[in-house]
């Protein structure tokens, strides 16, 4: 060999290309929805861990197998996927497909596999009922899928019945097996918020946030044109709506509104220099409300990340509950199971040091306590394998 | 900002930024990461802009920014779970090794030392920094920055072997 370290390095620096930096965004402070971002996005990487590249491997073998006979259906069981495998509780149901992302119902899963192919999983087998479209944001594009984990809706962004369409918002019924889709105009993008029961949440075009009776089609305005662009909706449960009126889309949730109406909800801080992800979600309830929260070090010229918290916060008093997870590790809620369990990933590292281990927990409120429930193996704390029942894919 | 000044930044950032991120890219090894690093730390020296005069000060402070931050980076990384083997990776067999994949291959060892021996090695061989510049952009003693330099070289050596043509200084065993 011939190289030097120094003729490496220049020839490697000089081996890339850079975007120039973005003056317009320096010019108005932007780095701190950025770094933050970043921060949370390395973070919600170690939160979707997942397995060693020799599993990833074998288990993409396994993509071309036809599904098993689909037998367990959700129950609020600890729920995860890897691979095209969904473990649910003490059962495993292999579908067939690689699992990118998913969410349950009462009645069964929907799946999006790699191809952005949603798929519909329930007793009577797995059938594809339509394709997400990616989204912007932060740059990339993901798919997102959602549902009311108590109800039989599970929902997307996709495409119309035309290619003339565009985007259109989609709902599938596990029960019925029927689709219906509802479009969505304008050039500022679809977001697809949640759903509660029977109701859907979305910004299907710039200047409005609508609450949609799926069985009836009937629209209600939560936001217009003035402040729909920076409303966001986090999560709806029993008629409670958890909602952000500044949602930045490259940031944190720095203040959040939590009630039965967007006029008469109460506010809730993070405190001072602290954020919280928006991957938050209510009980069956609304009763209460968990999110991973951040603390950072100063105002924005300052972002070192101090402390990160699984919170749970009962939404009407307001009052934090404590959860007993391991500490010294990185604590991430996941979904409610029911209106006291809260699904909990847990993931044994120290600062300084290499996780070794993670497990699924089952933490009850108020009184916090935590019980193992999936031991994940050590080798799930590399790569992008394991899928959580959040809707979201692992990379983001 | 007032204009004049914004102006005056604004030729900073299209002389130099290229240069800092390919020190940045060198620093963390993700493309991305680095843009992001360096918008990062071109927000922070547009803030103290006034204050930094001319762009000698301005590179050295921008540069210390984006040293710092991506340590901070790598530490929350590794908070977060990832991981580095602390096994070098498979090296070309021999008769395939040319010129394009021995330097992958050292590059990819050189992304197997920690943060901060890696940072103290791109400013001090890429940017030829010397020890107490280097330690300036590192915020950190002379000495750390050589005892960070010698373990940094020691296990590249120790990954990739002694045919690896270091300049000679960095033969030297250096203790503090």
């Amino acid at each position: 060999m011939t190289e030097s370290l120094k003729s490496l390095l220049v020839h490697q620096a000089a081996s890339v290309a850079f975007k120039p930096p973005d003056l317009d965004a320096i010019a108005h402070g932007n780095r701190r929805r950025v770094r933050r971002r970043r921060a949370v996005t390395v973070l919600a990487a170690a939160a979707a861990v997942a397995i060693v590249a020799s599993a990833v491997v074998a288990l993409s073998s396994l993509d071309n197998r036809r599904p098993d006979v689909v037998g367990p259906l959700p129950t609020g069981a600890v729920s995860w996927a890897m691979g095209s495998t969904i473990h649910n509780g003490p059962d495993t149901i292999e579908v067939g497909h690689t699992v990118r992302a998913y969410v349950r119902t009462t009645v069964g899963f929907v799946t999006v596999d790699e191809a952005d192919n949603v798929y519909s999983v329930t007793d009577r087998g797995v059938q594809q009922i339509g394709r997400a479209a990616a989204v912007p944001k932060d740059g990339r594009e993901f798919v997102r899928l959602f549902s009311d984990p108590r109800g039989t809706l599970a929902g997307w962004v996709g495409t119309g019945p035309s290619e003339q369409t565009g985007l259109a918002m989609l709902v599938h019924d596990q029960a019925t097996g029927q689709t219906r889709t509802f479009e969505a105009g304008g050039s500022g993008g679809a977001v697809f918020f949640a759903i509660d029961d029977r109701t859907a949440y979305w910004r299907a075009t710039p200047d409005r946030v609508v609450a949609v009776d799926v069985d009836t089609g009937d629209e209600r305005q939560l936001a217009g044109a003035d402040v729909a662009g920076n409303f966001a909706i986090l999560s709806v449960e029993n008629g409670v709506l958890a909602f952000s009126r500044n949602y930045q889309p490259f940031g944190n949730v720095t203040s959040l509104r939590v009630g039965r109406s967007i006029d008469a909800a109460r506010e809730f801080t993070f405190g001072e220099n602290a954020e919280a992800d928006d991957a938050m979600r209510l009980s069956p309830s609304g009763a209460w409300l968990s999110y991973l929260w951040f603390q950072f070090d100063g105002p924005p010229q300052h972002d070192k990340v101090l402390a990160i918290t699984a919170q749970v916060r009962d939404t009407g008093t307001g009052e934090l509950v404590s959860l007993n997870v391991p500490p010294g590790g990185l604590s991430v809620p996941i979904i409610w199971l029911d209106d006291t369990t809260l699904q909990v990933l847990a993931i044994g590292a120290v600062p300084g040091q290499v996780a070794t281990q993670a497990h699924l927990y089952a933490c009850r409120v108020p009184d916090g306590t935590c019980a193992v429930a999936v031991d994940l193996p050590a080798a799930a704390l590399d790569g992008n394998a394991l899928v959580l029942p959040t809707g979201r894919s692992v990379s983001e | 900002m007032a204009s004049q000044n914004w102006a005056t930044f604004v030729e900073f950032v299209a002389a130099r930024s290229s240069a800092l991120q390919r020190a940045a890219y060198l620093m963390v090894g993700d493309v991305g990461l680095a843009q992001d690093l360096v918008q990062e730390a071109l927000v922070k020296t547009c803030g103290a802009w006034s204050r930094l005069r001319d762009p000698g000060a301005a590179e050295a402070y921008t540069r210390k920014v984006i040293a710092t931050t991506a340590m901070g980076w790598f530490r929350r990384r590794a908070w977060s779970a990832e991981r580095s083997s602390g096994q070098p990776p498979d090296r070309p067999a021999p008769g395939h090794a040319d010129g394009v994949t021995d330097r992958a291959w050292l590059w990819q060892c050189l992304l197997q030392l920690p943060p901060r021996q890696r940072v103290a090695i791109v400013l001090r061989y890429y940017e030829d920094l010397s020890e107490a510049q280097t330690a300036e952009a590192m915020s950190c003693a002379v000495g750390t920055v050589k005892s960070q330099v010698a373990a940094g070289l020691a296990k590249l050596r120790a990954l990739v072997g002694d045919e690896l043509l270091l300049p000679p200084e960095t033969h030297e065993v250096v203790t503090s």
